[in-house]
This record gives C-alpha cells, structure tokens and sequence, in this order.
C-alpha cells in the first residue's frame, strides 16, 4: 500500500509543473499562436535554479518563508496521499485542512516581508481575496465532514453522494480555483498594473521556487477537492488515489481553458462577488440538508 | 444569442482561426511582393554623380573623396531606412531594390558597402574633378565637346573668362 | 467653401479687439493683435465663438523681422476655419501675456516656448518643462542662433521616486508597463483609491523640429515626419506634405489624394486593433489581445503590399505619393477588408461579452464634456465625452469629402466611450476605404513643378487615430524656416489627471491607456539627457 502513496507522492510533485506546460500549451491554441514545447515550465523552472543566489534587500525573511512554504506545500501533499492509503489519524481531514490553511498563510506572508509598493500592493490584494476564499474554504470542508461523517480516509465506507453534499464540493471547486490565482483572480501578479504584484522582487531559484510552489498548491488543491468528490462513490483508498490524480489533471486542462476565455477581475469585484457566491451555496446546502433534498 | 455565456465564442473563433504564428526561421517569412528591403548598388552602372546621396533622408548613402584620385560612394545599411528614394532619383538605373530584410550581423563590416569611383583629371592643371563614368554619361547625353568636358570646373571658368578678357582685349585694340 | 459671412464676423470681431492686422486665405484666417489685446482676443475666441484651442508656436523670427513671434493657432471646427493669431514681442524682453488661464489648453505650448525658444509669459508660473534642470539659463534650442549640433555637457543623474508623508506613491513607469514607451506617472494611493497624479514626461526628445529647420530639404523631411510616431507616422508625413503644399499652393492630384486618404484608413484600422489588444491585455483578457493582434496583421500586410513596407510607408512626398494601386491590389484590399470586417465583429461581440472587461471599462476613468472641452481635447477621447469634432469631417483634407461616414459620439466619457468610438472608427474606416477605391479616378499621382517660395505661412491638421495633428509651417529656403508638430497625445495627456483622480489604482494602467498615449511622438522636440528630482505638474484643475 504504501508505494502506491510513495509513487503517487512522486507524480503529485512532478506532475504539476508539466501541467503548467500544458496549460501553456492550451493558451497558445486558444491564442491561434504555437506556443512553447510542454516540457518549457519545466526548462523555465530548472533553468531558474541555475541562476545566480539573489536575495532582495532586507529580505532575509522572504527567504525562510519560501523555503518554508515550500516545506509545508510537499509536506501537504505527502501528508494527504499516504492518508488516504493508509490513514494515520482520525481526524487526517483535520489535519490536512490545517496544513493546508497555514501553507497558504505561509505563501501569502513572502510578499509582505519585501519593501516594494507593488509587492506590499499584490500581497494586500491577496490577502482581501484570501480572507473571503479561506473562510468558505474551512466552513465547506466543516459542512462536508458533518454531513458525510468523513474526518479521514478510513471512514469513508459509510458516505453517500446527496445533493447537498455535491453543493459543497461544488464550492470546494470555485475555492480550488480561486486559491490557483488565475484569471480573473489572479489580481495579486497582476502584470500590467502592478507589474507582477508580488512576483517583483523575486528572480532566479527564489522565483524558481516561488513558481514550482505555487504549481504545488495549484494541485493540491483541485486533489483535494477531487478527493472528497470522489470518496463518496470509491471505496478503496488506492484507487480513490489513483482517480483522484487523474480527475485533477483534467481539471487542470478545463481550468486552463476557463483561464483564457475571460478577464481579470478587481480586487473589490472579485471579493465581494465570490463572498455572494459562497453564502448563496452554502445557504442551499444548508437547506437542501434540513429539507433532506 | 448565448446571452451571458457570449464570451465562450472566442474558442470557435480560435478554432475557425487555426494556427497563424510561423515557425520562423525554419518557415519562409511572410514578406510581400511589394516589400521594400536592402538596395543593391550596381558598381558598373554607377556613376558616382552623387543624387542619390543629396536625395537620401537618413544619410545612409555618403560620398567622400579618399585617397589618390578615387571618390567613393558608400552605403551603411544600418543607417538605411528603405525608402527608395535613391532608386527614384539614380539617373542611370544603378540602384535596384531587393526584398532581403535579414540583415543582422556580429560583424558592423559587414554592414559597409563601397563603390570606389575613379576621379576625372584634368588636362589643363592635373586636378581632379568629377569621375570619369560621369564624364562619359555627361559626353553621352549632352552635346558637349570633349575639350570642353576634359578640363575641371575651375579651369572651364578660367578659359571662359580669359575667352572674354581676349575679346574685350581685341575690341580695345582695333 | 468658407461662407464670407463667417469671415466678416472674424474680421470685425478682431478689429472691434483692436487686431492690428487681418488675412483670410483658404481655410485660414490671420490675425496679428498687440500683446495688451492677447487675452482679450483669445477669450473671444474660445469662449465666445466657440473654438477649441490647437496649440501655439514660438518662432524666433529675429532674422527675418528682428522680433520673435507667438503663433496661438485656434480651430473654429463647426466652420472649418483654422485662426492664427499672431504676436511680436523684442528677442531683449521676450514677455507675451500668458493666456493659459483663460484657455486651459495653453498650458504646456507656452511651457514649451519658454523651454525652446524664451518666450516669457507674464500672469503665469513658469517652470522647466522639457528641458533638464541644469540645461544652461539663457540657451534656447530652437533660436536660430543656436547650432542644431550644439550640446551642452549635462552631467547624467537620476530621478527618485517623491515621497509623500499622507498617502502611498505608486510609481507607473519610466516605461509604461503595457504600452512600453517612456513615460513617468506618480501615482499617490490611498488604499485602493489613487488620490493624486504627476506626470514626468519628454525623456525622449529627438531634436526633430530643430533637425528639419537646420539641415534637412523639403522633400527629405517627409520621411522624418514620418517618424514622429511609430503607429500613427504617416499622419504626421500626410499632414506636413499638405502644409508645404498648401504654403506654397502646389496643386496635388487627385488620384494621390484619394492614396493618402485611403493608406491613412488603412493606418486607423491597424492602430485602433492595436489599442484594442493593448486594452484586452490591460484587462487580463489575453485572448483578446492576441487575437486582435491577428485580425491586425492581415491589414499590416495589406499596408506593406500598399505602400512596399508595414509601418514607415515612406509613399508620401511633397506633391503627390510614390505608389500607385493597381486594379490588382484593390481586389486584394477589398478582400482584405472582408475578413477584417467579419473577424472584427465578431472578436468585439465576444469580447463585450466577457463579464469583466464591461464591468471595469464602464464608469471608470470618467472625463466630464466641460473638462474635455477646456482642455481641448481630440480625437477618440474628445468624441468619448460627448465633443462632436472630426477633422475628417470639419476641414476635410485628402479625399474625405468625397466618402460619407458618421463620427460616433458617446456621451458617458468613460473608457468603455473611448473603446466605442474606436469600434465604430474600425466599421468607419472600412467603409471609408470601400467608398473611395470605387470612386478612384484616373490620373498622375505625383503633381510637376514644385516650386515652394519663402516666407508663407500655413497651418494643416490631419485626424490621426489618436486624435488630431496639428502641423505649422513657415517656409524657408529649400527647407522650412519654423516647423510646428502638434502630437494629439500632447492634448490629451493633462485631461489623464481629471480621469485618474478617484480611480482606482487596478484601472489606472487602463486609464492612462485610454487615451491611446503616443509619448514619444509628444516628446518630439530636443534632447534630453538626464535630469534629476525634477517634476513636471499636470494642470491644476480649472
């Protein structure tokens, strides 16, 4: 059992930076352009880490918490594949929640520790979208495991799919995507107006780093969404692991589409219509959950 | 029509639109026939007269008169903003246009044309003058005698003037 | 033509404000009016009567009349009249009345006659402009006295970013992060909310007008005007050549008008998709961007099969255009057109209809018309707020009189207005030039005997994409004695504070591009070299 976590473990860290590729890929098609070959964020990413070590001024902080929350991001994802093979607590969701609460705080903390306005702006930005997609994130997964039962994989026997219950994944779906900072919410880099946001200061392995963490994140969080989607038809924790991987890559491509057939948004837009979004949903499952649709 | 999913169209507009970008250079450029590139001097035709140098807006074409009797005409592409005016103003069709625009180069020499004239001298006091194709279209074209054309502006002024000076002479005498 | 009514009352108005001097010829009429009478003539004209405010040019005319002498060109549009007011003032106590508080869109020329020339404007601030702070006092480029080669030696320094003890300064630029030129703008933020602006322009002064003045001919000239701007040039090269043509009364061909007329649509049509991707892109809508890019690139093809090059045509020449049309290469334009026409609609339609972009195009970077019509503003952004002027249609040039289309007018004055109007000129242009190749009559298309005397003066304008050019033009031997540009980002660019004051910072990089900026082109004048911790204040709000 545990390899299949270990191998899965293997793909989950490999697998997203290619995705990006991918998704590069994708943009182009829909741009009428060629675009670059698959394997290029790869290249982009590897061809980072051999540039030369340059830390910002006064920004021994930024350093720590890159490296950190990268930490925490692998950490997560390890964490997240073994329990679902062999699970390690009761209350693995719990955990994992957790974990993956403080790695954003961690992602979302790099920008602050630079002085730059545009950094200090992208991070502010982040960080109102943040407050609105986090706090759904947690009441989703708290309405989830109350309705199903599920605090870890090894109770995932009993759950059944009800109509309320899909409504939180569903939820959990707009949340993975907000939280992968893509158009339109990806108002925090955004390039034109705040040239990169909070990107700027950050060049060679430390932008490496910051880019193959936020591919890292990007995946765990449609893996995880999938996860929950799917632990209510498969009962096995290997092939639950398995299919989850594969529901996230094409996720991965219907995202990447999305991403290109619209536009940024602005912060104040952006917030208040996905708090909109959020409290409509979670009033309907409610509902659907005490009229037991 | 699809009301507020509109903006999904620009995926059939993209499918419609296909692939546009170029694999250039391994493809051909799209370059039309009309493209107006490099020019080409032909040192044979050139008579070193110089209009295209008075034409020419950026200063690309320069004339300057070097070493021992010899002007030369040279042409820096890099200066160059292909506008043709120099194939407009070439009296004898020496200047042809071409479509090559790929003209970057590790080495500025490269860029550096030359056509090396060689000058006329004249049979009176031995200076130089003009260039000899010059001399030879200006024989050609206009109905001027040889022992006119041979002599340098100067001396044509001085034997014109002492032509006067002779008659005025000649009347004071008679 | 001109109604002779219309020119009366000029007359007599000009004469009842105690106007030394009045000529009328073609479109043109001229004043000269003592420099107490200024302002009293001025406001006449621009409130009263109505005109907007073109530009002015300080001309050192000490060679010729011993005086230096400032030209305000004002345009009565309804009436298809340029007025040329004229003042002399003694080169040993250059002081003209200012008049930029009367007519707001003075402001920066006569900032500029100060720089260049040394006209001294008395009622007013003035303050360094163009030049740097340590350019030497008392050297004024565009003197006649002052070799075109001379360079004083400035030493390089840096600007630094102001600091402001209350609110946040963001910094756009020096290079505009979509449209990549030069420009500097400050942006102070409180939150979110931009609450002030300060614009540092004029980093790439090239020397043009000296350059053209000093060592260029007639002929040769063209093709520099022609690279004025790098997406609007031939509007410059069009609008210089029928200045000359019209200082010296050259009698141009037909057929050659209607070239120019329609290579100028062909030049709008590419320049607005351009915009409209920049737009896209500024909104995060890179599908946009790309794929008006590619509807784009069949009509720079079309441009180069036209004129032999995609940008730079270089067909223009002082009496007519190098390039014929074939019957060959009107099929292909028609055909062209077809596709433009038919992808054009149909990217406009899906791109309206992302949620986003309405959203942050509507209401936002807001010119009021009051705002727009003191400042004077042209083009796109003029007709965005409401302002109904076209120079196509108000002193028709080339072959616009004979081709009928409608200049779109929207009233709201914000960025979705400006993107509107754009829209509507692609649809415009298109049926423009479908109009004039079927009319195209037969003929030369370069005129014989061009004969430019000295001494005559004439002012043309020319609708360039962004708005209108304003050229100036006294003739001089073999090459112009003063040549004037007027950019139409030079008019826009102090109503860009009026827009982004309120705004948000996120639609500020929009706002700015909203008004299609051209910096290098308004930059036009002289060298810069460096200069430090020096600002350059747009016009305080009137």
């Amino acid at each position: 059992m545990i390899e299949i976590a270990g191998v899965s473990i293997l793909v989950a860290l490999f697998i997203p930076t290619l995705l990006d590729g991918v998704e590069r890929k994708i943009r182009a098609r829909i741009h009428s352009r060629i675009g670059p070959p698959i394997l290029q964020t790869w290249y982009d990413v590897l061809k980072l880490f051999g540039k030369d070590f340059f830390v910002p001024a006064n920004a021994v902080h930024t350093v720590m918490l890159l490296f950190m929350s990268l930490a925490i991001q692998i950490l997560l994802i390890g964490y997240t594949c073994i329990a679902v093979v062999a699970p390690i607590t009761p209350y693995d969701l719990v955990v994992i929640a957790v974990l993956a609460i403080i790695s954003q705080a961690a992602f979302i903390s790099i920008p602050l520790t630079i002085a730059n306005p545009f950094s200090i702006i992208g991070a502010s930005r982040e960080i109102v979208l943040m407050l609105v997609n986090e706090g759904a994130f947690l009441a989703l997964v708290g309405l989830y495991a109350y309705y199903t039962g599920i605090t870890a994989f090894s109770s995932i026997g009993g759950a059944s799919p009800t109509l309320y219950t899909l409504l939180t994944i569903f939820a959990l779906y707009i949340f993975s995507y907000v939280a992968s900072s893509r158009i339109p919410f990806d108002i925090a880099e955004a390039e034109p107006e705040i040239a990169s946001g909070l990107l700027i200061e950050l060049s060679g392995p430390l932008l490496g780093v910051f880019l193959y963490t936020l591919h890292l994140k990007r995946f765990f969080f449609k893996l995880f969404a999938s996860l929950l989607l799917l632990a209510l038809f498969i009962k096995t924790g290997a092939l639950l692991l398995a299919s989850s991987i594969v529901l996230t890559i094409v996720l991965w491509l219907v995202y990447a589409v999305i991403a290109n057939i619209l536009g940024r948004s602005r912060v104040d837009l952006a917030s208040i219509t996905l708090l909109k979004a959020y409290l409509v949903i979670i009033a309907l499952s409610v509902l659907g959950y005490f009229l037991e649709v | 029509m699809m009301g507020k999913l509109g903006f999904v169209k620009i995926l059939v507009i993209a499918a419609e639109a296909g692939r546009v970008t170029r694999k250039y250079p391994y493809e051909p450029p799209l370059v039309s026939s009309d493209f107006r590139g490099k020019i080409e001097i032909d040192e044979t035709k050139c008579i070193g007269c110089g209009s295209c140098v008075l034409a020419c807006p950026p200063n690309a074409l320069v004339m300057s008169d070097e070493g021992e009797g010899y002007r030369v005409l040279k042409y820096f592409v890099g200066r160059c903003i292909f506008c043709w005016r120099c194939i407009d103003v070439c009296p004898v069709d020496a200047i042809k246009g071409t479509r090559e625009f790929e003209l970057a180069t590790d080495n500025v020499e490269d860029l550096d044309e030359a056509v090396i004239h060689k000058r006329a001298s004249c049979t009176e006091c031995n200076g130089l003058y003009s260039t000899v194709k010059q001399k030879a279209y200006v024989m050609e074209k206009a109905p001027i005698t040889e022992n006119y054309v041979d002599k340098c502006p100067e001396c044509r002024r001085n034997k014109l003037l002492r032509a006067f000076e002779k008659r005025r002479g000649g009347e004071s005498l008679e | 033509m001109v109604n002779k009514q219309i020119i009366d009352n000029y007359r007599e108005l000009a004469l009842s404000l105690g106007a030394s001097d009045f000529a009328h010829s073609g479109d043109t009429v001229y004043i000269v009016v003592d420099r107490e009478r200024l302002r009293g003539l001025a406001e006449a004209l621009y409130w009263k009567k109505n005109c907007y405010f073109r530009t002015c040019a300080a001309t050192d005319e000490t060679k010729i009349n011993g005086f230096l002498a400032l030209y305000h060109i004002f345009g009565d549009d309804r009436n298809g009249l340029n007025i040329v007011v004229k003042t002399y003032t003694e080169p040993n106590n250059p002081v003209i009345p200012s008049i930029s508080d009367i007519v707001p869109a003075a402001d920066w020329c006569e900032l500029e006659a100060y720089d260049l020339v040394g006209v001294e404007f008395s009622g007013r601030k003035l303050y360094r402009f163009m030049l740097p702070p340590t350019w030497p006092k008392g050297l004024y480029p565009l003197r006649k006295d002052t070799p075109y080669n001379y360079r004083p030696g400035l030493p390089v320094s840096g600007e630094r970013i102001s600091e402001s003890p209350v609110s946040a300064v963001v910094p756009v630029g020096p290079y505009h992060p979509a449209l990549h030129e030069p420009e500097y703008f400050e942006l102070y933020v409180e939150g979110e909310k931009v609450v002030d602006v300060k614009y540092r322009g004029f980093h790439v002064h090239r020397g043009i007008e000296k350059l053209a003045e000093t060592r260029m001919t007639y002929q040769q000239i063209n093709f520099l005007a022609e690279r004025i701007c790098g997406i609007c040039g031939f509007e410059h090269s069009v609008c210089y050549a029928q200045t000359v043509e019209k200082a010296a009364k050259i009698d141009v061909p037909e057929r050659a008008l209607f070239i120019r007329s329609i290579v100028l649509e062909v030049e709008r049509i590419h320049s607005h998709l351009l915009w409209i991707g920049v737009a896209a892109h500024l909104l995060g809508y890179d599908t946009g961007f790309m794929h008006s890019w590619r509807i784009r690139e069949l009509v720079m093809y079309l441009a180069e099969l036209l004129t032999g090059s995609r940008k730079t045509y270089g067909i223009n020449l002082i009496g007519g255009v190098r390039k014929d049309i074939n019957e060959e290469k009107k099929k292909k334009i028609l055909e062209t057109l077809e596709l433009v026409e038919k992808d054009f609609k149909k990217l406009v339609d899906t791109m309206l209809g992302v949620p986003e972009l309405v959203k942050r195009l509507k209401g936002t970077g807001i010119l009021p018309r009051e705002e727009a019509r003191k400042l004077s503003v042209v083009g796109p952004v003029a007709r965005g707020s409401g302002l109904d002027r076209d120079i196509r249609r108000d002193l028709p040039y080339a072959a616009y009189s004979y081709a009928e289309f409608k200049v779109p007018v929207y009233d709201d004055g914000d960025n979705l207005s400006r993107l509107l109007v754009r829209v509507d000129e692609v649809l415009g242009s298109i049926s423009i030039i479908r109009q004039l190749l079927d009319q195209l009559p037969r003929g030369e298309i370069m005129a014989e005997d061009i004969e430019i005397p000295e001494g005559r003066i004439a002012t043309s304008s020319v609708e360039a994409p962004r708005g209108e050019n304003v050229h100036f033009i006294i003739t001089g031997r073999g090459k112009p004695y003063r040549w004037r540009i007027r950019a139409p980002t030079y008019q826009n660019i102090p109503a860009l504070k009026i827009m982004l004051e309120g705004e948000n910072l996120a639609d500020a990089p929009l706002t700015i591009a909203s008004i299609d900026p051209c910096f290098s082109c308004t930059d036009r004048i002289y060298v810069i070299r460096g200069g430090n911790r020096y600002r350059m204040i747009l016009p305080r709000r009137y």
